[in-house]
């Protein structure tokens, strides 16, 4: 109870207030604007928090992101241009509905949607986490390797490129990890005899550069030229009663957005995805779907959230994130001194339930601000991306800048947005290398210190029973996925043997 | 923290009586390098410090957190800044460690020595079900045989190590069989102790007090001479076992080699001063006397016993930097729908740019490979810093080789197969995916003159070229980017500048 008054003072005070407010309008924003995601927002935004308190800098990543991720249904709605990912799934049926003059609904129900979802996220974050980590107390680095390999595992393996992309993306994280000195022997690694590469490839440059850069310039030459045809009418009237009567949905939607999200290095993308799809397979109405239906926009959106506040469980109790944005937040946590795991819960709860305070702020903050981002919507598409691009970059280029106050975090930064764009020119996914650079040390040094206890032995990676379980899970998953992509290339190659055989 | 502003308020007392005596010396801000991330203890405790010499000097002070390396390049930089008492730097334990260790040719004496602000000894611990009751039952387990007992504390050959394989080699066993697992830190040596996964941890007290407050660990002794007033039950090594032993962890502040002396004894009287009431601090007076001919005798202390056990010089020859990965072109451009992440099937595309990528990384997996090998780890230890990096080039070489191979053999005919769900998908943004157009190349180029310009010109200047250069790329009239570009940058600089506290580079404006 001491802890809960503690973060009560830690997050009801004016600097994290305005903090979480400034942070959101900032998230609001650039989630708003067509092909600027919820993931750029973050990664221009950790520079700024590098010089907050910790509280406040958490504060500033959740309410960003849980905002832009919202407004990404902004762009989708009204110009079929989904904002994130996750918001791509019902983009079909939220942009037929503005067409037909439902705009505000379908803007509603997104926004009052994750908001439920946010909520419910929330609540499982709150009661899940503390029991987790009670149980986690007992882990030692036999665990913590299998965990971060599982999570890294299932990262390169879910990814849009197929396993040897998603594979490729990972080491090239893993390997940027390991520039610098090795943490456990000070051994110089990949540095070549420089000072600046002895000191480790800094996540916050990498992170900008993979992320703000390559989508200046992905995104930045093209315009949107189009300006949505439908007005904006009150987003809220009405979208309580078609939420009620798709309750089902709202709530079969959070649970399993909460439970996808919640799994280590899986995130909360793919989780949007899989519950439109059950909801169209369940409906009454399937055929109506992809046509401006709002039973799976219900679903989905709510699933969107729900699984942004569970994603968290992984990132605070392990250290393993799920996606791109924990795996940034997990970085600041470290850069604060707050490491994430099971001592964040146990020993400084404090700082547990400020964050979850700052969750339930930063979900009710949408009601607001989403009504009045619906309603500027169409000014929001009117900044001209000529200026936008210029501030933008050169943001990215004081942030990289500041993390060392030298040059060489802007080298880095240039360097890895060109070898980020080519590779997602190529369908290589982004995140895995992100979760690399992150997770590369821990899964390291839970290797070596283990290694060292068993003198050796891989063996003993297996001994301990939590371990072992983690450990054969990991291999099952490889052998799985390796085993599906071996059959589905014999089949493509015996399909294309029969055509050639017997043409059409 | 509460001794640290005590003892700065002090300071700073002292040196404004001081102050007023020399008159001219600080006529502009100074800066402060910090070698450890902001957030950290040094980084905190050394912010404390500025802000109240701030208030006295009347001038300010921008802090500059120079991380990385294990604190080597902060070092580096406070010993090869100008020695004109306009740059100060907090100096670490891990300076005594450098040289014995073999990172990096740095010791105390490339400094002038001001004062030490912060001395912590650490302390033994073991699980609350361990069988060592009392230091000594441990004592006598280390004597029969100090390599069946793993001990943790954060990395090899820092201070929580040396401490361990000092106490070993006290008590009269050989110091190089003592069993060591490293980790990153106290904290996840605290966490394999409370697991059950090892015997004893040695670490400082705050890292471990929510562990034994939990019940979870027990300390069985400090390693110093004295009892912590705020833990009288731990006794300290002298009563537990009747063996005379000091090292601390510290943390104090110095100038590059050669500062002028009145600037030095300005700085040093009041620091000095500072930590005389010793009364009040015990255990604190073994260090703070020490340092009045100032750090040598610590330093010494604590490299005495590293200089032998496991730690041979880990150097490696340098060569040139190349990145391989530059070493391409991109292919042919693609739409990349952003409906993507379902459809691996789409993936298969035969692709000369993927086969060039899948050689690209096949290559660079087989030149990690070559120089990872070259790394050599400590004698003594199953798995060195090497294998990882090896792992690493090997996974790169075999998918990298899949990959090409993928592309090579794929079926052709799926090629076209890359919008998704019908024809009629969703807006994509991105029609180019090559570099090789006048924006993209220009938006590098800007990037680039940014990095050559900005030391240069300083920020305001350059920073405003460049926005103005993207602003008229993007399209925007030459008005607007005339009015933009000073403006946006004279914002981001007011708040970084004066806001964070970042210091941009002034430039011919300087």
């Amino acid at each position: 109870m001491d802890a809960f008054v503690t973060a009560l003072g830690l997050v009801f005070n004016l600097e994290t207030l305005l903090v979480i407010v400034a942070s959101a309008i900032f998230g609001l924003f650039v989630g708003a604007l067509p092909g600027l995601t919820a993931t750029m927002a973050t990664a221009l935004l950790v520079p700024v928090t590098f010089y907050m308190a910790p509280i406040p800098a958490i504060a500033a990543i959740i309410s960003c992101t849980a905002m832009a991720i919202t407004a990404g249904d902004l762009p989708g709605t009204l110009l079929r241009i989904p904002g994130t990912p996750a918001s791509a799934a019902y983009v079909e049926d939220s942009y037929r509905m503005a067409q037909n003059g439902q705009a505000g609904l379908a803007i509603g129900i997104g926004v009052i949607g994750s908001v439920l979802g946010g909520l419910f996220g929330f609540v499982f974050l709150l009661f899940t986490a503390p029991a987790l980590a009670k149980f986690a107390l007992g882990f030692s680095s036999f665990e913590y390797f299998w965990l971060a390999v599982l999570g890294l595992s299932c990262a390169a393996l879910i990814s849009s490129g197929g396993i040897a992309k998603g594979a490729l993306s990972l080491l090239l994280g893993l390997f940027i990890a390991q520039v610098g000195l090795d943490p456990l022997t000070a051994a110089q690694r990949f540095t070549f005899g420089s000072t600046e590469l002895a000191g480790g490839i800094s996540f916050i440059p990498a992170m900008i550069g993979m992320f703000a850069l390559a989508e200046i310039l992905r995104a930045g030459r093209s315009p949107i030229s189009k300006v949505p045809q439908v007005n904006v009418r009150n987003p809220f009237k009405g979208t309580l009663k078609v939420i009620w009567q798709y309750r089902k949905n709202q709530a079969r939607g959070s649970i399993i957005g909460s439970l996808i999200g919640a799994l280590p290095g899986v995130g909360g993308d793919l989780a949007a995805w899989v519950t439109y799809s059950l909801a169209k397979r369940t409906s009454k109405t399937p055929e109506k779907f992809g046509k401006g239906h709002p039973e799976g926009l219900v679903e989905a959106g709510a699933t969107n959230n729900a699984a942004l506040s569970s994603s968290w469980i992984p990132a605070m109790v392990f250290g393993i994130p799920g996606d791109a944005v924990t795996a940034i937040a997990v970085g600041v946590l470290v850069m604060k001194g707050l490491d994430p795991g099971p001592q964040l819960l146990t020993v400084n709860p404090h700082n547990f339930y400020a964050v979850m305070l700052v969750f339930v702020i930063a979900n009710l903050l949408m009601l607001p601000l989403g009504y009045v981002a619906a309603r500027s919507a169409r000014r929001i598409f009117e900044v001209p991306r000529a200026l936008l691009n210029a501030a933008i970059l050169l943001f990215c280029i004081v942030g990289s800048y500041s993390i060392n106050n030298t040059m060489f975090g802007v080298i880095i930064m240039l360097v890895l947005g060109i070898v980020a764009f080519i590779l997602e020119s190529r369908q290589f996914a982004i995140a895995p290398i992100i979760l690399g650079i992150v997770l590369g040390p821990l899964v390291e040094q839970n290797f070596t210190t283990s290694m060292m206890i068993t003198s050796g032995n891989f063996l003993g990676f297996f001994s301990r029973p939590i371990a072992g379980a983690l450990g054969i899970a990991t291999l099952v998953i490889w052998g799985l996925a390796i085993a599906a992509t071996i059959m589905r290339a014999r089949r493509a190659r015996a399909e294309q043997l029969s055509a050639q055989t017997s043409p059409p | 923290m509460n001794i640290v502003k005590k003892i700065v308020l002090a300071a700073t007392a002292t040196l404004a009586m001081v102050g007023s005596a020399v008159a001219q010396y600080p006529e502009r801000p100074l800066t402060l390098i910090i070698p450890w991330a902001a957030g950290g203890g040094t980084d905190a405790t050394g912010r404390i410090i500025a802000t109240m010499l701030e208030e006295k000097l009347g001038q300010p002070i921008t802090i500059n957190n120079r991380t990385g390396a294990g604190g080597i390049v902060g070092h580096e930089e406070i010993k090869a800044a100008a020695p004109d008492g306009y740059t100060l730097g907090i100096i670490t334990t891990e300076l005594s460690m450098y040289k014995p260790v073999g990172t990096a040719n740095l010791s105390y004496e490339d400094y002038d020595l001001i004062g030490l602000f912060n001395a912590d000894p650490s302390a033994v611990f073991v699980r609350a079900d361990s069988p060592y009751q009392t230091m000594a039952d441990l004592a006598e387990a280390i004597k029969a045989d100090p390599a069946a007992i793993q001990a943790s504390g954060a990395n090899f050959g820092g201070l929580n190590h040396l401490s361990w394989v000092s106490l070993v080699q006290l008590l009269g066993a050989p110091a190089e069989k003592a069993f060591w697992i490293p980790t990153d830190g106290a904290t996840p040596s605290l966490q394999l102790l409370a697991s059950g996964a090892i015997d004893v941890a040695v670490s400082q007290f705050p890292e471990a007090q929510a562990l034994v407050d939990a019940g979870e660990i027990r300390p069985l002794a400090y390693l110093g001479n004295e009892a912590n007033p705020k833990q009288p039950d731990v006794p300290p090594l002298t009563d537990a076992l009747g063996l005379e032993f000091s090292i601390a962890g510290w943390r104090g502040l110095a100038v590059p080699k050669g500062t002028p002396e009145e600037i030095v004894t300005q700085l040093t009287g009041p620091l000095r001063r500072s930590s005389t009431p010793r009364s009040s601090r015990p255990s604190w007076t073994a260090a703070t006397t020490a340092w009045s001919g100032p750090v040598a005798p610590i330093s010494k202390s604590i490299c005495a016993p590293a200089a032998k056990p496991s730690t041979p010089p880990l150097r490696r020859p340098a060569s040139s930097p190349a990145d391989t990965r530059q070493a391409f072109r991109p292919g042919r451009p693609l739409g990349r729908p952003g409906l993507r992440l379902l459809e691996e099937e789409n993936m298969k595309s035969r692709s000369l740019a993927d086969l060039a990528l899948g050689i690209v990384f096949a290559l660079g997996g087989a030149f990690i490979l070559s120089q990872a090998l070259a790394i050599r780890g400590m004698p003594g230890m199953p798995v060195g810093p090497g294998l990882f990096p090896t792992i690493t080039g090997i996974g790169m070489m075999v998918f990298g080789a899949v990959l090409a191979f993928q592309a090579w053999f794929a079926p052709a005919s799926e090629a076209s197969a890359i919008v998704p769900e019908g024809s009629d998908a969703p807006q994509s943004l991105d029609t180019q995916s090559s570099l090789l157009n006048p924006f993209s190349l220009g938006i590098l180029a800007c990037v680039v003159a940014s990095i050559v310009l900005i030391p240069i010109l300083g920020f305001l200047i350059a920073g405003t070229l460049v926005t103005f250069a993207v602003v008229l790329l993007g399209g925007g009239r030459l008005l607007t980017a005339l009015i933009f570009a000073p403006l946006a940058t004279g914002l981001i600089y007011a708040a970084f500048v004066y806001g964070f506290r970042v210091p941009l580079p002034h430039g011919l404006l300087g």
